[in-house]
C-alpha cells in the first residue's frame, strides 16, 4: 500500500478525533490525569515575584512598591497595584483555580542554567523537560504531542515528540509552501499532483532504505526522519485550521491563538508559549519594567484563560475543563533595588498554576526575612523548617503526577508535592 | 522484526562514507562525483583527499560554524540594533555583530596561525557594516570581511579585544563583568562557573552590600566561585558600556573606566592568583594556561563526533592534544589528528546506537544545497540561514540565546519541512537554470532534455546514477531499484506537467529531501 504524507495526516487526525469523540469526558474536576492538557507560559529573563506573588510587605529586607497593597481571595493572596489592573482581575476571577508556589529554589543565577533547571527539574545534562515527558506519555494520542510556539524547550532524548512552530508567520509560510515564494530567486511551484507523486516516492524510498540499513543506529536515523516527516505532514494538514499569527507578531495573544487552535483540534497535549520581553531582566528601572511586563503578561494569560473557556475541545466541552496552565519565570529578582533602580538576579522564583486537580486557591511555600525561600512539608504543602527545599524538581514531579505520569520514572532527585494534589 | 534483522548487519567501513563525512565537516559540501569515483577506484587515495579537504579555503568557515554554538555570539538579537542607531539595514547589522569573534577564529584556522593568536593577536576581522561603527583601519570603500587593527588604543588580545564579543556579553554595574569573565572561562578554558549548583548560605543577607562583599571573599559557598571569577572580571571594565543603547559606548574602548573595579567589587584584577591589569595580559595568561589547549581539543573533538567526551575518551583526547602541540597549535593539526581517529571514522554500524548520526546544521544545509544547485534562500538580500532575525535557525533546531535550545541531534518536524521547501526551491531553480544554460549546467550536465525513459532508457538511467552519486554520495548500478524509482517518478511528473524541466526538478527535489541528505 502506498502511503503519502497527506494520507498519513488524515489517518492520524482521524484516529485522534475518533478516540476523543467516542468517549465523553468526565465532569469538571474529574478529568483523568492522562486526559489532561498543559499550556506553559514562560516569562524568560527573570520576573520580580514581589510585584505579584511575594506578599512580603513586612520583610524589612525587601523593596516593595510604596503604593502596593495586599489583596486576597479566599486562601489566595497577591500584591495589588494600580498599574496592574489585569493582575487583580485574573487573580480574583480565577482564584479558585490558582495555586502559587513561592520560594522555588533554582540554585543558580544564570538565566540559561535556571531555565534548564526549571524546565527539566534538574541540573543534570540531557534530561527531557516536563512538557516533553508529559507529551511522551500520551504521544500515540496526539499528532503533535508537544508544540513549542515560542520560547525554550529541552526535549533531550524525547526530541521526537517536540515540534517548534513559531508564531510570526514563518510557520504558515513554511507549512503552505509560500516560504519558497519569499526568496529573491523566483522558482515555480509543483502542482499538488506532482507533490503527491514525490511524497509517494519518498515514502517508498525510505522503506527500501530501511531494509538496507547498516545497523540499528542507521535504522534509528531513518525512523526518526520518517517520524518527523509524518509530524510535518500533520502540521501541513493544520495550515488552514489554526491561526498561525501575522508576520512579526510576537505577542502572547498571537501565540495563544496558535495554542487554542492546536488544543481544540486535539492535535497537541502540551503547548509552550513565551512572553517575549527581554527587559524582564530589569537590572535597571525595575519597578517600571516589572509593572509593565506583569500587566502585559497577565493580559496574555487572561486572554488564554478566556479562550480556553470559550473554546470547545474535540469532545465538545470547554478546553478549560482539562487544561492546566503553568506560568513561570526561571529566576526571581533580588529583594532590594540596586544603585540604578534595578534588581539583580535571585535564585528563588515563583510559579503560578491555573488548574483543576490541585489544592488551588492557595499559596504554597514562602519567604524568610532575608527573602530566601522557605522549606516545605511535601505531605501537606505547608511551610516547615524541617521540610525540603521547594525546588523545580518538586514542581515538575507534581505536574507529572497531575498529568498521570509516574515522576519516579524521570525525576530521581525530587518527589511530588502530595499536599498539592487532590 | 526489521530492526532485529538489521542488527545482524555489520559491513566494512566505506571510504565513500568517510569521504562524505570529511567533506561536510571540513568544507560544508558533499564530495564531488569525481572525488567519489577516485576513492572508489583506489581507496588508498582517501587520506590524500582528506588532506586536500583540510586545506580547503572553506575550512576556516567550518571551524567558525562548529564553534558558533560554543561562542553563542551569533544570537545577538534585534533589540540591540534599534532604529536609533540609524541603520540602513538592521538585519545585516545584527548578522554581522556576532560574526566578528567567529571570523577571527576562522582566519586563524584558515591561515594556520597558532591558536594562541586567538587571545594574543593584535587584529580583528570586520565587514563594511561594522566598519561604520567600529574604530578600526578598515580600508575606505572596501567591502567584505577584512582583517583590521583597532585604532582606539584598546589593549589588544585577539578575540578578547573584539567589540562583538562584549556587545554580545554585556554587563551591569552590579554584575561587574562577572558574566563576561564566565564567558571567557567557559569558551576558552571549558570552565563554566554557571553549571555549578550553588549552595546558598541563607545566613548571609544578600541585601547587605557589605555582607555580600565579605561573603564572596570569605564564605566558602560563595568564595568557591567568586575567589577566581571576580579577579578575572576586573580586567573588562574598559570595555564596559554605561549606556547599552549607544553604539558609540558599545563600540569604543574606555580607558578611563579600567579601574572601575576599585569602586565596585574592590577586587584587584588577577588570573587565578597572578595579578593582571589589561585584557592583553589576560590573553597571555590564557595562552599559557594548560586548559586553553585541552579545552579546544575537547571542543573540536566533540563538534566533529557530535557528542560530549566521556571518561573512556580521555586517552584519545590526550593523543589529539599532543598532535595539536606538535603541529604548532594550528587547528589543522588538531583536525588532522581527529580525522585519523576511530571515533570520527566509526561507521554507522560500529557506533553505539545512542550516538546519533551527524545532522547537517543550518550552515551546512545552506552550503551543501548551494554547492549542488546554485540556490541559496535569500530574502530581500539577506541569507535566511545566516541570521537569527528570521528565527529560521532556531526553527531548524539550532542554538539561540533567546530560546536557549539544545542543538537538535535528530531530524525535527520543522527541519524536515524546511528541507522540503528548500529542496523544492533548489530543485526547481537548478533544473530551470541547467535547461536554460546546458553549457554551464551544475547538476544536469550533458542531459538531453528531449530524452525520456522510453526513448533513451540507458542515457536516462545514467543521469539518475549520476544524481544519486552527486546528491547522496551513493553509487548504484543502472538496474538498481533506486534508478528505477527515479525514472518512474520522472515519467509520472512528466505526464502530469507535460514538461521535462519539471520532471527533472522533481527528481532533484526528492533527492534533496531524502533522509540521507540531512545526515552524514
Amino acid at each position: 500500500m502506498r502511503i503519502g504524507r497527506r494520507s498519513l495526516l488524515r489517518g492520524a487526525l482521524g484516529a485522534g478525533a475518533a478516540a476523543t469523540l467516542g468517549r465523553p469526558g468526565p465532569a469538571r474536576a474529574e478529568v483523568a490525569p492522562a486526559d489532561r492538557l498543559f499550556v506553559f507560559v514562560t516569562a524568560y529573563f527573570g520576573w520580580d515575584p514581589t510585584r505579584v506573588f511575594a506578599t512580603t510587605f513586612d520583610h524589612a529586607a525587601v523593596s516593595m512598591e510604596a503604593d502596593a497593597t495586599l489583596a486576597s481571595s479566599g486562601g489566595l493572596s497577591w500584591v495589588s497595584h494600580s498599574s496592574r489592573p489585569t493582575v487583580d482581575a485574573v487573580m480574583a476571577r480565577w482564584a479558585d483555580r490558582i495555586l502559587v508556589f513561592n520560594g522555588v529554589l533554582v540554585s543558580s543565577v544564570s538565566h540559561t542554567a535556571c531555565l534548564y533547571r526549571q524546565f527539566t527539574g534538574t541540573s543534570r545534562v540531557n534530561r527531557p523537560d516536563i512538557p516533553s515527558i508529559l507529551a511522551h506519555h500520551q504521544a500515540d494520542r496526539f499528532v503533535l504531542p508537544s508544540v513549542i510556539v515560542r520560547g525554550p524547550s529541552f526535549p533531550g532524548p524525547l526530541a521526537n515528540v517536540a515540534s517548534r512552530v513559531g508564531s510570526s508567520g514563518q510557520t504558515e509560510a513554511l507549512l503552505s509552501g509560500e516560504l519558497v515564494e519569499w526568496g529573491d530567486l523566483a522558482v515555480p511551484r509543483f502542482s499538488p499532483e506532482a507533490s503527491a507523486a514525490m511524497d509517494r516516492y519518498l515514502s517508498e524510498a525510505t522503506g527500501r532504505r530501511l531494509l538496507e540499513a547498516l545497523g540499528p543506529r542507521d535504522s534509528r536515523m531513518l525512523l526518526a526522519h520518517s517520524s518527523a516527516n509524518r509530524t510535518a505532514a500533520a502540521l501541513e494538514g493544520l495550515v488552514d485550521q489554526v491561526d498561525w499569527g501575522a508576520p512579526g507578531d510576537r505577542s502572547l495573544e498571537a501565540q495563544v491563538d496558535v495554542a487554542r487552535g492546536l488544543l481544540a483540534l486535539g492535535a497537541a497535549r502540551c503547548v509552550s508559549l513565551l512572553h517575549d520581553r527581554r527587559d524582564w531582566d530589569s537590572h535597571v528601572d525595575n519597578d517600571r519594567i516589572q509593572a509593565n511586563n506583569f500587566e502585559e503578561l497577565f493580559q496574555g494569560v487572561e486572554y488564554l484563560l478566556d479562550q480556553l473557556e470559550a473554546t470547545p475541545g474535540p469532545d465538545g466541552r470547554p478546553l478549560s475543563e482539562r487544561t492546566t496552565v503553568v506560568v513561570w519565570s526561571e529566576m526571581g529578582r533580588a529583594p532590594a533595588l540596586n544603585i540604578v533602580g534595578g534588581k539583580d538576579h535571585w535564585p528563588y522564583t515563583s510559579v503560578m498554576v491555573v488548574s483543576d486537580g490541585l489544592t488551588t486557591n492557595r499559596v504554597i511555600g514562602g519567604w524568610d526575612e532575608l527573602y530566601y525561600g522557605r522549606s516545605i512539608d511535601l505531605g501537606s504543602g505547608e511551610v516547615d523548617d524541617a521540610g525540603v527545599d521547594l525546588r523545580p524538581g518538586v514542581v515538575g514531579a507534581t505536574l507529572l503526577r497531575l498529568g498521570g505520569v509516574d515522576p519516579g520514572e524521570w525525576m530521581t532527585e525530587d518527589d511530588p508535592l502530595e499536599g498539592a494534589l487532590i | 522484526m526489521v530492526l532485529t534483522l538489521l542488527l545482524a548487519c555489520t559491513p566494512e567501513p566505506d571510504p565513500a562514507v568517510i569521504l562524505t563525512r570529511a567533506s561536510l565537516d571540513l568544507r560544508g559540501v558533499r564530495p564531488s562525483a569525481e572525488d567519489l569515483d577516485w576513492v572508489a577506484t583506489d581507496p588508498a587515495t582517501l587520506d590524500a583527499f582528506l588532506e586536500a579537504y583540510l586545506q580547503d579555503s572553506r575550512f576556516g568557515d567550518r571551524v567558525a560554524s562548529q564553534f558558533s554554538a560554543i561562542y553563542q555570539t551569533r544570537a545577538i538579537e534585534s533589540d540591540h540594533a534599534d532604529a536609533e542607531y540609524g541603520l540602513e539595514d538592521e538585519v545585516a547589522f545584527a548578522a554581522a555583530l556576532g560574526e566578528e569573534p567567529l571570523r577571527l577564529l576562522a582566519l586563524i584556522a584558515r591561515e594556520d596561525r597558532p591558536y594562541t593568536d586567538l587571545v594574543t593577536g593584535d587584529t580583528t576581522v570586520i565587514n563594511e557594516v561594522l566598519a561604520e561603527f567600529y574604530p578600526t583601519d578598515y580600508p575606505a570603500g572596501a567591502t567584505g570581511w577584512q582583517e583590521v587593527h583597532h585604532t582606539d588604543g584598546r589593549p589588544v588580545a585577539g578575540v578578547l579585544s573584539t567589540s562583538g564579543f562584549y556587545w554580545r556579553y554585556q554587563t551591569t554595574t552590579s554584575n561587574a563583568n562577572r558574566g563576561r569573565a564566565n564567558a571567557v572561562s567557559r569558551i576558552l578554558l571549558c570552565n563554566d562557573y554557571l553549571q555549578r549548583d550553588i549552595a546558598f548560605d541563607t545566613s548571609v543577607s544578600l541585601v547587605d552590600e557589605a555582607a555580600v562583599q565579605d561573603a564572596v571573599k570569605e564564605n566558602p559557598s560563595c568564595a568557591a566561585c567568586h575567589v577566581s571569577l571576580d579577579p578575572l572580571a576586573g580586567v573588562f571594565w574598559g570595555f564596559t558600556a554605561f549606556n547599552s543603547w549607544s553604539p558609540d559606548e558599545l563600540s569604543n574602548y574606555h580607558p578611563d573606566r579600567e579601574r572601575e573595579w576599585e569602586s565596585t567589587t574592590a577586587v584587584t584584577p588577577a588570573y587565578y592568583g597572578s595579578p593582571i591589569r589589561t585584557v592583553t595580559e589576560l590573553g597571555r595568561a590564557v595562552a599559557e594556561d594548560e586548559r586553553f589547549v585541552s579545552c579546544v581539543v575537547e571542543q573540536a573533538w566533540s563538534r566533529m563526533v557530535q557528542r560530549e567526551p566521556g571518561v573512556g575518551d580521555q586517552d584519545e583526547l590526550l593523543r589529539h592534544r599532543e598532535a595539536f602541540l606538535a603541529g604548532g597549535t594550528t587547528l589543522r593539526s588538531l583536525y588532522r589528528s581527529i580525522l585519523a581517529s576511530e571515533s570520527w571514522r566509526a561507521t554507522p554500524a560500529e557506533a553505539p546506537i545512542d550516538v546519533p548520526w551527524k545532522l547537517l546544521d543550518a550552515d551546512q544545509l545552506g552550503s551543501a544545497v548551494e554547492a549542488l544547485t546554485g540556490y541559496r534562500f535569500v530574502v530581500d538580500g539577506h541569507d535566511v540561514l545566516a541570521t537569527d532575525l528570521y528565527g529560521t535557525r532556531s526553527l531548524l533546531g539550532g542554538v539561540s540565546v533567546g530560546n536557549a535550545t539544545d542543538a537538535a541531534t535528530v531530524a525535527t518536524p520543522a527541519l524536515v519541512l524546511y528541507q522540503e521547501r528548500l529542496a523544492q526551491a533548489a530543485g526547481a531553480w537548478v533544473a530551470g537554470a541547467d535547461a536554460a544554460d546546458p553549457a554551464g549546467a551544475r547538476l544536469l550536465r550533458g542531459v538531453d532534455f528531449e530524452a525520456t525513459p522510453t526513448t533513451h532508457p540507458d542515457q536516462m538511467a545514467e543521469v539518475m546514477q549520476g544524481l544519486l552519486l552527486a546528491v547522496l554520495s551513493k553509487r548504484v548500478p543502472a538496474d538498481d531499484p533506486e534508478v528505477t524509482a527515479l525514472l518512474a517518478l520522472w515519467s509520472e511528473v512528466h505526464a502530469l506537467e507535460g514538461d521535462p524541466v519539471s520532471a527533472w526538478a522533481a527528481v532533484i527535489t526528492v533527492l534533496l529531501r531524502r533522509p540521507e541528505f540531512l545526515v552524514y
